[in-house]
């Protein structure tokens, strides 16, 4: 028969129960049981087990068992439920207070009904008024918005803010690198991110990112076994600074492995973000450059052909845009077929254009070189040696010292030369092989600013990580 | 019945202890919460005055730490200065015990709002992290080994953080709260039982909060917070069983003092060591005592010694190797000193990382010491006189009067931990006989001295304590956590852990700096691992790749290496912190770049990650070569 005075172990075993249906319909951690688990952990099996054995105990002391039974019994159950199979679960821990508070709180009223007519406790009651309650209330609210208060992070430290690049080759496959980008600086970001592979240009893409967010990527290079080993770098610039790096992977001396994994065969360079990102950029990554497909030299299996028709989409996307990375492309394709009219046609218009380029920027050097080049390509055809012949007769101050543009590669004497980044636009395709003056190449440019939403104008922005030296690569 | 209720009252306003009364009758008592309300509203003005100086802090705010020793006085003096009066009522001091130790704790809580901040705190949470994901105990631990062989914490943690739902880091603060108001109410009705005095009980419990470790260090999530509770817990259940007639009573007093005593032992070594020698001082005072009528509490204190040996032989064996790493050291610095062979530290030193102590904190940490050493003898005569028949009351007496000795052990560099760790557990005797020996002082001389000198005693030693309780440069919160564009951003070595926990996977040796090392196990799960005992000190700050250096790699089986230039990741306290502003360009927050770029020169060696001050190489291929066949 149920009285007055079971109450608390009503409550007690009505909690328990209460958390146990909650863990019975998956919703344990739901905020409505956040309470009654934290009890159930902390308090109610002490509690229960406090009634059944101190019932002489002062309230104080109860309390203090309570609570410290609790503990108490938490900490030597791990152990006990360590020895089942279920280990410690959200199940096993569940079922275990549970039935120690049910079994306590029964011991403790059939315990209660047997002592009752001996025994009554002795009360010490404490007067509560309305006042003390308000100001201990709001006492409490004080501490609450003070710690909520104290809980807010603060701004971004001028020394804090970082970007993190990272190029991990998969464990399991020995051609895939993961790659990725994380945005922790003050603001978002935009970046241009270079791979380039035994000296020569991979890939390149221009990635924008909100703070806290992370683009990531796979270069699969499996189609690539032939491809001679050497250094895989990945350099990150800032698309305000293309030309010093802010960060650098390198995985030295790779080599593709022959085990590939399965990937899509319409693209087996590349396969766009396969690691779940953390929160998704604002702008999907979008690479501005197909991956150069250096030709293995030793395998027959591309024809010629196929060669062309793989790099065409290559040169669709870099001419006019990316000068000597046309070049680099072209020269690497006539490696192979150096009988090719068209590739030789075309590596002549790029030559004579990057030699105006380099001229307009007083190097007069190199752009000899390349109109030189050009005219030992196509003997008949006059450009280059006219633009050769302009040059030479421009009065050129022998006092002044010709000073190179500073590129990665001026900092980097080992590196090839730098891929301007392309703005993510692409431009239509390259003209035809015919005789014309080749196309106008433009000096690199920053990406144009990506629009954003208004919500989320684009801050003032410092120089990327002002505490992090470029870092330089070895000799 | 009123006069029965007007007696009860009148003796309770005396501060003494009802005894136990006759259950057969029913008897009333009406006490007040007296000035427990206001006092609560003080204390938690005290603590936002103290989360505003840890908000400003961590803006670069300069007066952040005059707010900080405001917030500190006003949350704690106005509770300890009530506790001195003779006019509180029982009930109103044990609310005071619980708002101070309620707000005390709310100060570390601020402290690392967002995460655990505290070297320990990595290791622990590492513990819990890995139960949460495996269901079973005992994983092995990288960041302190010793920790995953006390799984007290874990369990009560993990349990919390299973049932509620909670993170590690939630489900952490909610159990160290518990266990710090437990420690608080236990504190008192041991005291109050010994005494039989709740006012030398309240003054005894708001004595032990000047305990310098009581404010960070006991309250950081680690097993020590959890065990010296529970041990209290078993310390008053052992004499509380004492004072019972009644059979069943005893039993289930026994009960909880032996269960209390398995948890302790399951929980940490040190703790379970002076739990031991407690009891079997209780035993030997009781047994061979002059004035003891009580029976000796020798079933417990042989469980507590068979559990701990069990578990030591069966279970906790690597305990050995890792205490005496620091006892070891204490004793022979400490045997340097006293053979002049050693040159005693200098106490407040000024460091380079911290700078100077204010001269006012220097002399109020002094005057603190010195005045508990000036009270002590007062106590322990006094309490010698009235409680030598309590076994107990000669135990604690004893602890506080090694208290003077063992402040000694500050003078020496490899000892100094020692002492200070010392603090917590001989504290809960200083806090008995100073209570018992100032209350003495208070009722044989005049008013002005129980109206002004009582209340300057405590304020001072609370306050010293409190000053020597963390590392200046510590004491307030450094950003940690911060933010921008609205979102959340970790320190730098927790997004390099995170990121080579995704794609590396878990558990690569990872040696590293001491910083780091924690960062990369705790958020990377990898077997990192730091300091000078391999060697890794040396092979991480060598110029070259020498022999050695490949020794060290070759030692701990790297298969990659994090680089963190910043000088500060080899301070584990600092270390996971972003580089302070107002050191960020000096010369010397960096390492040698020879150190970092020796990696960057070799070879074998990949360069797979990059965060501007972190870089990580893998090495597998160097070690390799240099593999021993």
């Amino acid at each position: 028969m149920r009285t007055r005075n079971d109450t608390d172990l009503l409550v007690v075993a009505g909690l328990a129960a209460l958390v146990l249906l909650l863990h019975l319909v998956g919703a344990a951690g739901s905020a409505i049981g956040v309470l009654p688990a934290a009890l159930l952990v902390l308090v109610l099996p002490g509690y229960a087990l406090s009634a059944f054995a101190l019932g002489s105990a002062t309230a104080l002391e109860r309390s203090i068992a309570s609570l410290g039974v609790s503990l108490t019994l938490a900490a030597v159950l791990g152990l006990v439920l360590h020895l089942t199979p279920w280990g410690l679960t959200g199940g096993s821990w569940t079922g275990a207070l549970v039935l120690i508070t049910w079994g306590a709180s029964g011991l403790a009223a059939l315990r209660r009904r047997a002592l009752r007519p001996r025994r009554t406790s002795a009360a010490r009651l404490v007067r509560v008024d309305a006042r003390s309650v308000a100001m201990i209330g709001a006492a409490a609210c004080l501490g609450g918005f003070a710690l909520y208060l104290s809980s807010n992070p603060p701004g971004e430290l001028a020394t804090q803010g970082y970007t993190l690049l990272w190029a991990v080759p998969d464990a399991a496959s020995g051609s895939l690198v993961h790659v990725g980008v994380q945005n922790f600086e003050p603001g978002p970001r935009q970046y241009v991110l270079r791979a380039d592979w035994a000296d020569q240009a991979l890939q390149q893409w221009n990635v924008d990112l909100d703070v806290s967010s992370t683009w990531s990527t796979d270069i699969d290079l499996s189609s690539q076994v032939a491809h001679p080993a050497g250094d895989l770098q990945l350099r990150l610039y800032s698309a305000d600074d293309p030309n010093t790096p802010i960060r650098q992977a390198m995985l030295r001396s790779f080599a593709a492995e022959t085990a590939a994994t399965e990937l899509p065969a319409s693209n087996p360079a590349v396969v766009q973000p396969a690691i779940a990102a953390t929160p998704v950029p604002s702008t999907a990554p979008v690479p501005t450059a197909a991956p150069v497909v250096v030709t293995p030299q030793s395998t027959p299996t591309p024809t010629q052909a196929e060669v062309w028709e793989r790099i065409s989409a290559q040169l669709d996307a870099e001419w006019g845009m990316d000068t000597p990375r046309t070049v680099a492309i072209l020269e690497n394709y006539l490696t192979q077929f150096p009988d090719d009219p068209t590739a030789r046609d075309k590596l002549y218009a790029a030559l004579v254009a990057r030699a105006q380029d380099q001229a307009s920027a007083g190097q007069l050097q190199a752009a000899t070189a390349d109109l030189s080049q050009a005219m030992d390509l196509l003997p008949t055809r006059p450009e280059a040696r006219i633009a050769l012949a302009r040059i030479q007769a421009t009065p050129t101050p022998t006092a002044t010292p010709i000073t190179p543009t500073p590129t990665p590669a001026a900092v980097e004497p080992a590196a090839p030369a730098p891929v301007q980044p392309a703005p993510p636009v692409r431009q239509p395709a390259p003209p035809p092989p015919v005789r014309q003056p080749a196309p106008p190449v433009r000096q690199p440019a920053p990406p144009p600013p990506v629009q954003r939403a208004p919500a989320a104008p684009a801050p003032v922005r410092p120089a990327p990580t002002p505490t992090k030296v470029p870092f330089t690569p070895p000799r | 019945m009123l006069i029965e209720r007007k007696a009860r009252s009148a003796a309770t306003r005396a501060g003494v202890l009802l005894q136990d009364r006759p259950l057969t009758s029913v008897s009333v008592e009406v006490e007040s919460f007296g000035l427990l309300p206001w006092l609560s509203l003080s204390t938690a003005l005290g603590f936002a005055l103290v989360a505003a100086a840890f908000y400003a802090n961590r803006r670069q705010v300069p007066w952040a730490e005059l707010v900080y020793w405001v917030g500190i006085a006003v949350l704690a003096l106005p509770v300890l200065v009530r506790l001195l009066a003779a006019s509180a009522s029982r009930a109103e001091r044990i609310g005071l015990v619980i708002v101070l130790a309620v707000g005390l704790y709310l100060v570390k809580v601020a402290y690392g709002p967002l995460a655990f901040t505290f070297p320990d705190e990595f290791a622990h949470e590492y513990n819990v992290v890995q139960v949460l994901q495996t269901a079973h105990l005992f994983q092995p631990n990288p960041i302190i080994t010793v920790t995953s062989v006390y799984p007290g914490l874990v369990d009560v943690t993990s349990a919390l953080a299973t049932t509620a739902g909670l993170s590690p880091f939630v489900s952490g603060l909610i159990v160290i709260g518990a266990a710090r108001l437990l420690l608080a109410l236990a504190l008192f009705v041991l005291v109050e039982r010994i005494t039989h005095s709740s006012r030398v009980a309240g003054v005894a419990a708001g004595l032990y909060t000047a305990n310098p470790n009581y404010l960070f260090f006991s309250a950081e999530f680690a097993y020590e917070s959890l065990a010296l509770p529970l041990s209290a817990l078993a310390v008053y259940a052992a004499i509380r069983r004492e004072h019972t007639a009644d059979r069943p009573a005893w039993r289930a007093w026994t009960a909880i003092a032996l269960g209390g005593v398995i948890a302790v032992v399951l929980t940490h070594h040190l703790t379970s060591y002076a739990l031991v020698a407690t009891l079997w001082g209780m035993v030997v005072v009781t047994r061979f005592g002059r004035f003891n009528t009580r029976p000796a509490p020798w079933d417990l204190a042989i469980t507590a010694t068979v559990a701990v040996a069990a578990w030591f032989a069966f279970v906790a064996n690597g305990t050995a190797v890792y205490l005496s790493q620091a006892l070891g050291g204490a004793v022979l610095s400490l045997f340097g000193l006293l053979t002049l062979q050693q040159a005693p530290r200098q106490v407040f030193a000024p460091s380079s990382a911290f700078g100077q102590t204010a001269l006012w904190q220097e002399l109020l940490a002094v005057a603190s010491i010195l005045f508990i050493i000036v009270a002590l003898p007062f106590g322990l005569r006094r309490a010698w006189r009235e409680y030598k028949n309590h076994s107990l009351a000669v135990v604690l007496g004893l602890g506080a009067a090694l208290y003077v000795p063992v402040q000694v052990l500050r003078l020496t560099p490899a000892s100094w931990e020692t002492g200070n760790r010392a603090s917590e557990f001989l504290f809960v005797g200083v806090a008995l006989v100073v209570a018992v020996g100032i209350l003495g002082f208070d009722g044989r001389h005049g008013s002005a001295l129980r109206r002004y000198g009582l209340p300057i005693y405590v304020a001072v030693v609370f306050m010293g304590g409190t000053v020597i309780s963390w590392r200046p440069d510590l004491r307030l919160p450094r950003a940690y956590i911060t933010q921008a564009a609205g979102q959340q951003i970790q320190p730098e070595g927790v997004a390099v852990a995170r990121v080579m926990r995704q794609l590396a996977g878990p558990n690569n040796s990872i040696p590293t700096d001491e910083s780091n090392a924690m960062l990369l196990g705790l958020y990377g799960q990898q077997l990192s691992s730091s300091g000078t005992a391999s060697g890794v000190r040396f092979m991480l700050l060598s110029r070259v790749l020498n022999a050695d250096a490949i020794n060290a790699l070759n030692a701990v089986g790297a298969h990659y290496v994090l680089v963190d230039r910043r000088a500060q990741s080899g301070d584990h306290l600092i270390g996971i912190y972003p580089l302070a502003p107002d050191l960020a360009h000096a010369p010397s927050s960096f390492i040698d770049p020879a150190a970092v770029d020796k990696f960057n020169q070799d070879p074998s060696i990949d360069r797979v990650a990059d965060s501007g001050n972190i870089a990580v190489f893998d090495v597998s291929r160097l070690v390799g070569q240099h593999a021993n066949p």
